[in-house]
């Protein structure tokens, strides 16, 4: 039998004029009307025409044993321009196998002298019954087969038997292996679907997520129903049908634009595709950003999609063994369920309650879980009866401070937005939907930037490199972390308003929306500040960070420990955000160098930096909102205080402690005790007095506080403010509030000198065993002479001891110095202190130091 | 054709990639570094730790140029990125015998 003729050249010649001419005018046709759909169709059905033709000349109409299929794309009927043309030569057996070998190469060269892209296989029925699990793409291939020529026999074979065996057999290792790659997939691309120039074809929300839909549907609806816990139809909805359509019309676009099977969306071809109207209705001119954010909507949608077909398919293949797993990290919340891996509402979701809704993203927050199909499609149908029934701002201010914090806030705020609630909470979220802004710098959206943002500072949670750790423990001195998370959320809101700077946009915005949620003014005035600020660290980077100058213009601008502290977490995260190779070690390293200095300086120039009454009185009055004549009082009272005093208070908090220094010819120690979260913090308002802060220190340790932070500044006038931060291990303020009278008496009686601290300290920790140390520190003592014009600072570095700071207090009043300025703060079991020093109205001479060291040893001692 | 290697301190980048933008030179390659030469590093003191920086953090950034420019983009290196001050960085030159540019396969000082 012959098996094989060569093709008359004349054949491969006339077919070849009349496929290039054909292919022209599929491309025209797509130039005038920009149909995608139309275009990969027709190419399929010229390819069809070609393949089918060659085969016959070869083989003749009755070919016995062999067949060709259409596989992959080509067998889908979508042939892109530049696309390979998937082959599969089926063959009933090995013998018809090597019986063709000759007349596969003669087609295939037949092809390719045709200029085909030709990607061609030849299998046996038997090797398409099973799936090789070095080759699963293959198998995935033959999912969208299609019959060209060759023997019926063959053919009905393969589809009535080989594939459906495969199929049925494999059916859960292929939906486990489509999962896999289209996991690994993603994260080649950052597993985000918001870059500036997007990969149609591979990238998140591409058409390869179509495909793997479309896959996945397929084999699902193979899966026996008692197994399928699906309770959405089986069939693709039509968003899936939308974005099949507008995506082909891209691609094909991109391939005929570049002449190659190149697929990335870059800025040029955007302007181009913009301007051509591709995929999008109507003839108005369109910007590239515009069109590019039904790009982003298109693709939020397959990825939607894809995400729902996955975790059904996950959901019928994981073991008894997961489900028993899965039900059992069950949160015991009242507000959610968890099934399968997802949140639920524990009751069905009613029309208008919000808070209801509120709740499950709540749980994603927490849980770390995504919400199921069925709860994002109710959700989805109930939004504008959402809209109408908006819960008072405070409610929602603490719905934020919860979602930020929790450590999945960036899954919960993509649900949220990917369903149109954030921005029903949150409109001024509306101009950064999808937002291009394209520089060579950023990959991603603005929107998708700042839940990276948020992502990027939870995982600081659990630094893992040294540089992690610093940064961490930044994040674990923040005092309002929620504050830190919001100013991210609203850093960026102000893009895309054709403004210059949108810093103060994006300030504004936020500040309207925490006044709207009732925040009060310290928490707006932090978040402006923040947002304002946001790009003067990185702006302070582009300089020398070694130098004095550059350090201290920085550390003036942004001014409290604490904001610096927030500034650099947000542009170290900020900048991790921008792409995923911003963030080298020299930058962090950097960033580190920077908040150290800035840190330093901003402890170690405090009484250089002190409010002068003469020049910013207008804008203390301003400031306090006071009238005139309460203003001139309020700037004489603040004349000489640090600056840091006024930066870090306050309005409420400078008019109470004004008004307690008003009052101190009737009451010489003016006292006021707050809660905290976990602490308490009392302010003394008094003429400052020798040993002061040393008895005040001693009387807090002696009633059982743990002073955890501290801060003494005077005024011209000699009047003082020193406040205590101190946790109440023994919980007697917090279990009895009406002692909290009595606490401050005690305190007034010794800061006039009128208690016998030592004794009381003495009867306070005799015979008591101390607990042991977890971490030995060595006490390290050091006098700086140069930091400050005036004072000399006394640095201190110890194991934190109950009674520690009075003795060092009190050791320093022994020595006749006055302690102009005092910052005590606690990191564990390690006391840092910062003490500004004066002896007779001058720094201290280098005698009086070595004594005063000597003294101080000797007090660490008997400790 | 030479090839000039310039070691800079990072806050001059700008200042120097805009003098020699201006020199006529059209491609610049840029590396984020850490070294020190005689300008040896520092301790700082930062809450009762100490953080040696060791190594500095400098920029070095290279270009190759045409015979003839090699001695304009050297001027433009050593004005933008002088202070003065210790750690200005220092500037290499060597020799490079070709060039070729990858898309065309370009040779020579045509590749630049």
């Amino acid at each position: 039998m012959s098996t094989h003729s060569p093709i008359p050249l004349e054949l491969v010649q006339k077919l070849g004029n009349a496929y290039a001419s054909r292919l022209l005018s599929i491309r025209e046709a797509f130039d005038l009307s920009s149909d995608g759909e139309k275009a990969v169709k027709d190419r399929s059905a010229l390819a069809d025409e070609v393949v089918t033709t060659v085969f016959r000349s070869l083989l003749g109409p009755e070919a016995k044993g062999i067949a060709v299929l259409a596989v992959g794309g080509y067998g889908r009927g979508q042939l892109f321009p530049y696309s390979d043309v998937d082959l599969l030569c089926l063959c009933a057996s090995k013998v018809e196998e090597k019986l063709y070998q000759e007349t596969v190469r003669s087609l295939s060269q037949a092809l390719w002298d045709l200029n085909f892209r030709l990607s061609a296989t030849t299998r046996t029925l038997d090797e398409c019954e099973k799936l090789n699990p070095e080759n699963s793409e293959f198998g995935f291939a033959l999912l969208d087969a299609r019959a060209l020529a060759g023997d019926p026999a063959v053919l009905n074979r393969f589809f009535s038997q080989s594939l459906p065996q495969m199929v049925q057999r494999e059916r859960d290792s292929m939906m486990a292996r489509i999962i896999e790659l289209t996991r690994l997939r993603h994260e080649k691309f950052g597993n985000t679907l918001f870059h500036l120039e997007p990969n149609v074809k591979d990238g998140p929300g591409g058409m390869r997520d179509l495909h793997v839909c479309g896959w996945l549907a397929r084999l699902l609806a193979l899966t026996p129903i008692k197994n399928s816990r699906r309770k959405g139809p089986h069939t693709l909805s039509p968003e899936f049908a939308a974005a099949n359509s507008y995506l082909t019309a891209i691609r094909c676009f991109l391939h005929y634009r570049a002449g190659r099977d190149d697929n990335t969306l870059y800025w040029q071809a955007q302007d181009a595709a913009a301007s051509a109207h591709i995929g999008v209705s109507g003839n108005s001119p369109i910007n590239a950003p515009s069109w590019m954010r039904t790009y982003f909507r298109h693709a939020r949608d397959v990825q939607r999609m894809l995400s729902q077909w996955m975790e059904e398919s996950d959901s019928t293949t994981i073991s008894i063994y997961q489900h028993v797993r899965r039900w059992r990290a069950q949160p015991r919340a009242s507000e959610f369920r968890v099934q399968h891996g997802h949140i639920l509402p524990r009751d069905s979701l009613t029309p208008g309650n919000v808070t209801q809704t509120l709740a499950l993203f709540r749980g994603c927050a927490s849980e770390g879980l995504t919400l199921d199909y069925a709860t994002e499609e109710t959700i989805a149908e109930l939004l504008p009866s959402l809209a109408a029934q908006l819960p008072p701002g405070d409610e929602l201010w603490l719905f934020f401070q919860f979602l930020l914090q929790a450590p999945h806030a960036g899954l919960a705020l993509r649900a949220m937005h990917a369903l149109g609630v954030l921005e029903l909470l949150l409109p001024e979220f509306h101009g950064i939907d999808a937002l291009v802004v394209r520089d060579a710098y950023h990959r991603y959206t603005v929107d998708e930037h700042t839940f990276l943002l948020l992502d990027h500072l939870h995982r600081l949670e659990h630094p893992v490199s040294e540089i992690e750790k610093r940064f961490d423990g930044l994040l674990k001195e923040i005092e309002r972390p929620e504050l830190l998370y919001f100013a991210a959320l609203m850093h960026d809101t102000g893009k895309g308003r054709n403004e210059v700077d949108h810093t103060l946009t994006s300030a504004n915005m936020a500040d309207a929306v925490l006044e709207r949620f009732g925040a009060d003014d310290a928490a707006r005035q932090t978040v402006r500040q923040l947002i304002q600020h946001h790009l003067e660290m990185s702006a302070a980077l582009r300089k020398d960070i070694f130098d004095t100058e550059t350090v201290r213009a920085f550390a003036k601008k942004i001014g409290s420990p604490e904001l610096l502290r927030m500034l650099t977490l947000l542009t170290y995260a900020d900048i991790q955000s921008v792409n995923p190779d911003a963030l080298t070690s020299w930058k962090a390293d950097a960033i580190w160098q920077l908040y150290m200095a800035a840190s330093n300086y901003l402890d170690r120039s405090i009484d250089e930096e002190r409010v002068e009454a003469d020049v910013e009185a207008a804008h203390i009055t301003r400031m306090l909102s006071s009238n005139h004549d309460q203003g001139v009082a309020i700037v004489h009272f603040l004349a000489g205080l640090p600056r840091r005093y006024l930066r870090t208070r306050s309005a409420e908090e400078l008019r109470a402690h004004f008004a307690l220094a008003a009052a101190l010819d009737q009451l010489p120690v003016g006292v006021i005790t707050q809660k905290l979260d976990d602490a308490f913090e009392t302010t003394l308002v008094t003429r400052d007095r020798p040993f002061l802060f040393s008895n005040i220190a001693g009387a807090l340790a002696a009633q059982g506080m743990n002073i955890v932070k501290a801060d003494a500044f005077a005024n011209n006038a000699g009047v003082v403010v020193d406040t205590f931060r101190f946790s109440d291990p023994f919980a007697t303020l917090a279990q009895n509030p009406e002692e909290i009278p009595a606490f401050e008496n005690k305190l007034k009686a010794a800061a006039l000198g009128q208690l016998q601290i030592d004794q009381l300290l003495k009867s306070r920790t005799q015979g008591k065993r101390r607990r042991p140390q977890k971490r030995l520190i060595e006490t390290q003592l050091h006098f700086d002479n140069d930091s400050s014009s005036h004072s000399t600072l006394l640095h201190v570095i110890a194991q934190d001891t109950p009674g520690l700071l009075y003795r060092i207090s009190r050791t320093l009043a022994e020595h006749g110095c006055d302690i102009g300025v005092a910052l005590i703060d606690t990191e564990g079991e390690q006391a840092m202190d910062v003490f500004y020093l004066t002896a007779d109205g001058a720094k201290l001479g280098a005698g009086r130091q070595t004594q005063l060291m000597a003294s101080l040893e000797a007090a660490f001692e008997g400790l | 054709m030479q090839k000039i290697e310039a070691i800079i301190q990072p806050s001059k980048l700008e200042a120097v990639k805009t003098a020699l933008v201006e020199a006529g030179v059209e491609g610049i390659t840029i590396l984020e570094a850490r070294g020190h030469g005689r300008q040896k590093g520092h301790t700082e003191f930062y809450r009762g730790r100490e953080y040696s920086v060791d190594l500095l953090p400098k920029i070095k950034l290279e270009v190759v140029v045409t015979d003839t420019m090699a001695e304009a983009a050297i001027a433009a290196i050593l004005g933008a990125a002088r202070t003065g001050k210790i750690g200005d960085g220092k500037i290499f030159v060597t020799r490079v015998d070709d060039a070729i540019r990858i898309r065309n396969e370009d040779r020579g000082d045509v590749a630049l």
